[in-house]
Parts: structure tokens; C-alpha cells; sequence
């Protein structure tokens, strides 16, 4: 390799949901723009080895042997970590990290990182969103509003595209959506009911990162409608969600301007005293076990929430010896993440001349946040958006044996309704959240372990109570019976939306990103994944990095043509 | 008599191989009547008929596959367990093992097997209980049920939340 091959115009670490978006605007800016994936190379349908099994055709029909979970106690607590999928989570004992709490930390290290796995809900965020540390006095407030972000929520969402209603509410704005996947007629009876007796809380359909109706935009990537199969992690030979695989990388090696490097594990990003601007990044071959130097004049930091705040607290240099960006004392602090503690469930007896038929990708409804919206109202700060399901299943009488056996199994009937839904709750930005690097203990490329320290807290634990009452006061009111309510001892970490720690802020003292997504202290590095959320809301939040990213990348772009960067 | 030992001699198998296959955790000889309990079974709790023939869908392979990945060691040691304690009765009430009764009689105690009746061994009911539930997804997962007779689709295409049913 010859030394220009080792300097880009733009280096991207990551290749997830931000990372394929940063790599897609720069390219089509016409820089010349490395991707740093850590992982092995996964292209899109030809390393999908799954994705047109039967059940049948899994050894185990899909669940994962004893050996497998007991080695893995971690991601096996994962939904979706299963024996169709497991080729696409990171295992325990791979890439371990040190739990000062209890925290499960799910990750997908491939090309196309977890966008492979997601769960593809997205909302936008409001105003009430942007506004919440401000109002309610945590954190600090954002340097943006949704007038900032709108016009990019509207970017990314005509090109992924998103199935949705407009639904005309404030809490939740609308955007540019595809037909909507209706509510079954027992989430629509829902809605009925809890709209006449609360007008502050509305059941919507699910919006979703399916193509129910894909334009010319998602045809021309070569995607094309969602096939209702909601095998979606196994990876979606027809591209029927959105992916960084199937989508916004394919898009930016179109224009020739992407180099894609898979197996390099990003160790730091270099500093240079004498300009004051990154260098470069430091890069550890996986295969090779090499390390080498990549140089370039912008570089963006995707390498998702914990890993990223893991590259800038491991770059240090005279200038930054706690880590780049860190002039503030505050990076690697105030993570928050999704509260995830709870789930209701409950049977309905009533529209048993219907069921269902096919398989909704959207997975059902939606509630957006009702509580504390306009005001304080309850003794927890914040609020909780709620999913909400119901389904028909077929089932069967399995008491007895033989003849009877076998026909109750080849003629099941249909039960009653079953509802659920779970909690997505507002966690807290605190500063004991925080993610360190082990001062003795490193990974085999020499880079040191992870350390984190992230928690409930009674706000949380308020919150929950609080869902339990209110979902079975609603799933009393409409009739539902067997009503249970469960709160689950799960560790942080299992909702996959950890967020924070490279905050941004208005003031450099206390963020370390400022309202472009660009660390005060180094103009030329911007993060755009998890790690620059300077609170978590409880909308889905990837539609939110990707069009920060999108919008940080337009910014840094006309930046260097004006030789500011 | 020990059973174990008598099919090692059977199969002209040197002692000292024996002490190996024994020193494994989990003996050969175990799991092999395991699996003839698991065929037994399946033939009285899902029998062929509506013109299945159950032979054919090897149900008994993927019945074992489940019991001997998927559960831990502590539960196969009740399986174990479960079996020996069920030969020991069949041996005290019928002087035979389980497999070489008669289908009437096999018949009779997984009957009994599927009442819970601990009197045949609170792990012969347990081992009944996985092997009976690990039939029925066997046969459930199918390629003749998902596949041939349509109740799995790989490509649904479409979604109707109010698909009336007519009766």
C-alpha cells in the first residue's frame, strides 16, 4: 500500500445506522471517505445465510442449545439473539467489558452494525423533547429545536422510508410516511375507547422503517416492498426495512468515492498540537493484528454510544490527557438509556368473528408519552411512550394423547385476543452514569476494556409503577380481562438504546459536542451516533442519529469549503 | 440387573473403553435409552393416522437433538433419572423394561406418565413431561405441517387486521 492510500478526505468509524449515513453524504459531497467497521464484511443478501430457512430447517427450531446461552448470558437475554440470528450479536467472550453495574451490552460488530438488527420503530422528536432538560432541570439543555432537525427528519425519512400517519399530534410530529400498516380491529377498539375517555392520550398506528409503498427513492436502491415476513434480523433479501446494508452503503459505494474497510478496530483518534485538529484515526488490523494510521481532514465518530465515548476518552494527548474533547470533565458521564422494566399483558373475549391474517411489520400501536407532556403533573420526572399489540393465536389441546392428540394439533382453534404492550420510559442523564476505560485490563489489541456504571433509579422505578397502573386502568376500561402487569428486574442495557456521554450543549464547560454535532475542542471530529444525545426522550431514537448525521455532515461539508475546518 | 454394564458387554466393549465412555459425563448407554423411551413414546402419544405416516417426519431425531442440547446437565440428569426409575417399576410390576412390554402395557403407563402420576417416579413424569412437549413442537415444526399443509408462511405479502372468519 502506497502512503496516499493511507489518507482520505473523510474517515467515518462505523458502519451502522449513522455511520452508513455519514458515509452516504460525504461520498455524494464528493469526498474521498474511508469506512472503519471493526467487524467482518457483511454485504447485502449474499451474507444473509438465514434469511429463507423454515423453521424446520434450524436444528434446534431457532432456539439457541444450553451451551450456546450458558457461554452467552449476556446477549442470550436479547430477544432477538436467537439460533436464525446469532451469527449477527457479538458473544460474550469475544469482546468482553468490565460491568461496575449490572449492564448488558447488546452489539452487532458487521458491517451494517445493528441496523441489521433494529427494531426499526421511528418517531421524531418535538419540542417537548428538545425542551425537557431545560423545563424540568437536568442535564443541560440542547443547542438544538425541532425547527433545526425538521427539515432533516424530512431528508432522512423520504429515503429510508417510513410507514405512518399522519396523526396531527404535538408530542409526536408528523413527516413524510408511506401508507400507514392499520391497527387490527382489536387495536383500533383500544384506541376507540381510551380516545372517548382521555383526550390526552392517543393510540397510533406503529411508523416504521418499512416500505409499505416504496417510492422511486427506495426502488432505485434496489429495495422493494416489505414482504410482511418479520424475519427482519436475519437480515431482508427484498431490503423491506431499512438498513445501512441494503441502503445507505450501497448508495455511497455507488459514487466511487467509499473505500469500506472491514476487521479494523478503531484504538484513537490522533491529535495534532500543532494545528489543533485531528490527524487521523489509529487502527488495529483484527485479522493482521496490525496497527496502522489512517489520516484524513474530517473524521465522524459512529462507532455506536459506548464505543465511541471508548475512542475519545482512549485518544489523549498533551493537550486533551483525559481523553479528546474532554476539556470539560464530562465525557464518558451522564449516559441514560430506555426504561425497559415493565410489560402488561391481557385477553380480550369480545370480536372473536375476526382475527388476523399475514403478519404486520409495524408489530401493532403506539402511544406516545401522555405524562408530564405541557406540565409537571406526577411525582417522576418525565414520561413513557407505550407499545401496544393484540393478537389472535391459534391453540391447541395438548392434555391428551394419540388419535385426539394429533387431530386437536392439525385442527387448532382460535383462542381469544391476546394484548400486550411495554414500557419505553424517559431515563435520566445522571453524572454517576459512566463509562471509563480500565486502567490495567485491555482487549487483545491492546486497547483497555470498557468500564460501566449505569443504573435505575427511583425516578425510574416511579415511572414504572406508574405505566402498570395506568395500562391496566386503560385495559380495564376497555373491557380486557386477566389483566397482568409485570415489572422485570432487567439490567440497563437490554433496550439497545444507550445514549450519551459526549453530550451536546451550548457551552463547552459542561458538552462536549456543540449544537453541529462537533466536539468543542476539535472542529474537525463530529459524533452523530448515541454517544451525542444529551438526553433520551422515549421515542425510538435512531431516525434522530440519522438525521443529526445528516445534518452534521452538511454543515462540516460547506465548513471545509470554506476552509474553516 | 445393571443395565448399563449388560449393553457394554453385548457390544463386546473393553472395560477400560467402558470407564472412558462412563468418565464422559454423560454415558452412551444413557442417551441410547433415552432415545428407545423417545420412540416408544412418540408411537402412543402421536401415532400415525389422517394419512400422516409420523415415521416420516423423524420426529424421535429432533426430540432428541432438543433434550440433549437445550437442556441443562441438571435436567438431564433427572431424564436420567426419569428412565431408570421407570424401568425399576416396569421391572417391579411388569418383570420387564419399559421397551419390551407390551404396546397395550407401554400404553397403560404413559397414561399414567401423562396423569402425572408419581407412583411410576416424580423424574419419570418430569422426563415424560419434556419428551411429550418437544413431540408436539417436533411435529408442529414440521416441514409436512409449516410447509405442505400451509401453516407457516415464509413470504406472507400481505397483513389484514380484520379478516372476518366464516363460519
Amino acid at each position: 500500500m502506497r502512503d496516499k492510500d493511507y489518507i482520505y478526505d473523510a474517515i467515518v468509524i462505523g458502519s451502522g445506522i449513522s455511520g452508513g449515513w455519514a458515509a452516504k453524504e460525504l461520498c455524494e459531497r464528493g469526498l474521498k471517505t474511508l469506512v472503519l467497521e471493526r467487524g467482518r464484511d457483511v454485504t447485502h443478501i449474499k451474507d444473509y445465510p438465514t434469511t429463507n430457512m423454515y423453521p424446520y430447517e434450524f436444528a434446534h427450531r431457532m432456539e439457541l442449545p444450553y451451551a450456546v446461552k450458558q457461554e452467552n448470558p449476556i446477549v442470550s437475554r436479547c430477544y432477538a439473539f436467537r439460533e436464525d440470528t446469532e451469527h449477527f450479536f457479538v458473544k460474550d467472550n469475544e469482546h468482553p467489558y468490565i460491568q461496575d453495574k449490572p449492564f448488558d451490552w447488546i452489539r452487532g460488530y458487521q458491517v451494517g452494525g445493528k441496523s441489521l438488527l433494529w427494531a426499526r420503530q421511528t418517531q421524531r422528536w418535538s419540542d417537548y423533547d428538545f425542551e425537557g432538560p431545560a423545563r424540568d432541570g437536568f442535564a443541560v439543555d440542547w443547542p438544538i429545536r425541532y425547527r433545526d432537525i425538521q427539515s432533516w427528519y424530512d431528508y432522512v425519512e423520504k429515503f429510508i422510508g417510513v410507514s405512518g400517519n399522519n396523526d396531527g399530534l404535538e408530542i409526536l410530529p408528523d413527516g413524510y410516511f408511506q401508507k400507514a400498516y392499520p391497527l387490527n380491529i382489536v387495536e383500533q377498539f383500544f384506541r376507540e375507547k381510551i380516545e372517548s375517555r382521555y383526550s390526552d392520550r392517543h393510540v397510533i398506528s406503529a411508523r416504521c422503517a418499512h416500505l409499505s409503498n416504496p417510492t422511486d427513492v427506495q426502488l432505485g436502491q434496489g429495495r422493494v416492498q416489505c414482504q410482511n415476513r418479520k424475519l427482519c434480523e436475519r437480515g431482508c433479501p427484498f431490503g423491506g426495512y431499512f438498513s445501512s446494508n441494503s441502503s445507505t452503503l450501497p448508495y455511497a459505494a455507488k459514487t466511487g468515492n467509499m473505500t469500506l474497510r472491514p476487521h479494523s478496530v478503531v484504538s484513537s483518534i490522533i491529535f495534532d498540537e500543532a494545528t489543533q485538529k485531528a490527524k487521523g484515526v489509529m487502527v488495529v488490523d483484527a485479522q493482521m493484528n496490525e496497527s496502522m494510521e489512517y489520516h484524513a481532514k474530517l473524521i465522524f465518530v459512529c462507532a455506536s454510544t459506548i464505543n465511541t465515548n471508548l475512542i475519545l476518552l482512549n485518544s489523549t494527548s498533551r493537550t486533551y490527557p483525559t481523553g479528546l474533547g474532554n476539556s470539560s470533565g464530562v465525557l464518558g458521564r451522564y449516559l441514560a438509556f430506555h426504561n425497559y422494566s415493565a410489560n402488561i399483558r391481557a385477553e380480550y373475549e369480545g370480536h372473536l368473528d375476526y382475527r388476523t391474517d399475514g403478519k404486520n411489520p409495524a408489530g401493532g400501536g403506539y402511544i406516545p408519552r401522555f405524562r408530564n407532556v405541557k406540565k409537571q403533573e406526577t411525582a417522576f420526572l418525565r414520561g413513557y411512550a407505550t407499545t401496544v399489540n393484540a393478537s389472535r393465536p391459534e391453540v391447541s389441546d395438548t392434555k391428551g394423547i394419540g388419535d385426539h392428540l394429533r387431530e386437536s394439533l392439525l385442527n387448532p382453534r382460535l383462542g381469544n385476543w391476546r394484548i400486550g404492550s411495554h414500557i419505553m420510559g424517559e431515563t435520566l442523564p445522571k453524572e454517576s452514569n459512566t463509562v471509563t476505560l480500565s486502567e490495567t485490563q485491555k482487549d487483545r489489541w491492546g486497547i483497555p476494556l470498557v468500564r460501566i456504571a449505569i443504573d435505575y433509579d427511583e425516578n425510574d422505578r416511579l415511572m414504572t409503577r406508574d405505566y402498570c397502573d395506568q395500562m391496566s386502568e386503560m385495559f380495564a376500561y376497555a373491557g380486557f380481562k386477566n389483566i397482568e402487569a409485570k415489572v422485570k428486574d432487567q439490567a440497563p442495557g437490554l433496550d439497545i438504546h444507550e445514549m450519551g456521554g459526549a453530550r451536546m450543549g451550548h457551552d463547552p464547560k459542561d458538552s462536549v459536542l456543540n449544537k453541529w454535532n462537533q466536539l468543542h475542542d476539535c472542529k474537525n471530529v463530529f459524533v452523530t451516533d448515541g454517544a451525542c444525545m444529551t438526553s433520551v426522550s422515549t421515542q425510538n431514537p435512531s431516525l434522530t442519529f440519522m438525521a443529526l448525521t445528516a445534518r452534521a455532515v452538511d454543515y462540516a461539508v460547506r465548513e471545509m469549503k470554506k476552509f474553516d475546518l | 440387573m445393571n443395565r448399563r454394564g449388560f449393553i457394554y458387554r453385548l457390544a463386546f466393549i473393553p472395560p477400560l473403553v467402558a470407564l472412558q465412555l462412563n468418565s464422559c459425563g454423560v454415558s452412551k448407554s444413557d442417551w441410547e435409552l433415552i432415545h428407545d423411551f423417545v420412540r416408544d413414546v412418540r408411537e402412543i402419544v402421536l401415532p400415525s393416522g389422517d394419512g400422516i405416516v409420523m415415521e416420516h417426519l423423524h420426529i424421535e431425531n429432533f426430540v432428541m437433538t432438543m433434550l440433549r442440547d437445550c437442556f441443562s446437565p441438571e435436567d438431564q440428569k433427572r431424564f436420567f433419572e426419569g428412565q431408570q426409575a421407570l424401568d425399576t417399576y416396569c421391572r417391579k410390576n411388569y418383570r420387564n423394561s419399559f421397551e419390551t412390554l407390551s404396546k397395550e402395557q407401554q400404553k397403560e403407563i404413559v397414561l399414567r406418565l401423562n396423569t402425572k402420576d408419581e407412583d411410576l417416579g416424580k423424574e419419570a413424569v418430569f422426563l415424560f413431561s419434556k419428551v411429550k412437549a418437544k413431540i408436539i413442537q417436533g411435529f408442529q415444526q414440521s416441514e409436512l405441517l409449516m410447509k405442505d399443509m400451509g401453516k407457516y408462511e415464509l413470504v406472507p405479502g400481505r397483513y389484514n387486521g380484520y379478516y372476518k372468519i366464516i363460519a
